[in-house]
């Protein structure tokens, strides 16, 4: 069943229509989250919270935009939301807490898979955030200008300016 | 895609969300519904308390054009503030009064959140 005709009939009263939506979007919404906060009982609390928003928030979808661009929006200042208010220090300075120093000694201890992690982790929060829809949720350009509210131009040169500082960070070690 | 990005694509961070996601988010917003309603009748309540406060007030008065009493209103104020009070007391029920204070404090109290579940 189509998102717009789920969302009519859930506000047309039928509430329980909502799970169907939830049921449709709530592993790639926790994945989504979980990159962002390397958490999974945070990742799914914020993709609790985000839900809940989106339901109360439900007449004010617009449409003309796809359903999961309206729902990433609403996860990623959830997230941005709930990060502040359990972590005091912002989360550029949490970037900075690794360097390129720390990837280098860890990577003995660490796979592959952890030290690009970490390497996406140092990005400022706009390409961490390009980087997480473009590479691991496959959303297109267009998708991620429409959530992030930003022309295309911008999104493509943050994907690749967010490419070449994780090349930069990773330099010989992948 | 070049050799990098598929690197990186590879590197997905991957979990499963918990079983009970979708329960606790319909327990959620059930329990908003609930709280909606709650905040509905007691602004309701606060507005029904208001108009019997007005009501009493001026019931020991005549009846007489809206003008008029709120001049004389106004006048017995200004001349004779203690009178005033004391009569308002007197003409007051002690329900509306009660339940006007405590039902304002709530409203302010949680003013936000019923201006929320009231929407």
């Amino acid at each position: 069943m189509d998102d717009h005709i789920i969302i009519s009939e859930v506000l047309a009263g039928d509430k329980e229509k909502y799970r169907l939506i939830m049921e449709r979007y709530q592993t790639r919404l926790v994945n989504f989250i979980f990159a962002m906060t390397s958490d999974e009982d945070e990742a799914n609390d914020i993709a609790q919270i985000a839900f809940i928003k989106a339901y109360k928030s439900l007449k004010n979808y617009n449409s003309k935009y796809k359903f999961s661009t309206w729902l990433y929006q609403i996860a990623i200042n959830t997230a941005k939301t709930q990060l502040k208010k359990k972590r005091p220090i912002s989360l550029d300075e949490v970037g900075e807490l690794s360097t390129n120093e720390n990837i280098s000694l860890t990577l003995a201890k660490k796979d592959e898979h952890k030290l690009i992690v970490q390497a996406v982790n140092n990005l400022d929060d706009n390409y961490r955030l390009v980087v997480n829809m473009y590479y691991w949720q496959d959303l297109n350009y267009q998708q991620i200008a429409d959530i992030m509210k930003v022309p295309l131009g911008t999104i493509k040169t943050w994907i690749a300016r967010a490419k070449q500082k994780l090349k930069e960070q990773l330099d010989g070690q992948i | 895609m070049d050799k990098f990005d598929q690197i990186i694509k590879k590197s997905k961070p991957q979990t499963k969300p918990k079983a009970d996601l979708s329960d606790a988010v319909m327990a959620s917003i059930n329990r908003s519904a609930i709280s909606r309603w709650i905040g509905r009748l007691l602004i309701g309540f606060l507005f029904i308390s208001l108009a019997f406060l007005i009501l009493n007030i001026f019931a020991s008065s005549e009846i007489r054009s809206l003008y008029g009493m709120i001049i004389n209103d106004f006048d017995v104020i200004a001349a004779y503030p203690d009178e005033f009070i004391a009569n308002l007391a007197q003409s007051m029920p002690w329900f509306s009064l009660v339940s006007t204070i405590g039902i304002g404090i709530i409203a302010i109290w949680y003013f936000r959140k019923l201006k929320n579940y009231a929407s």
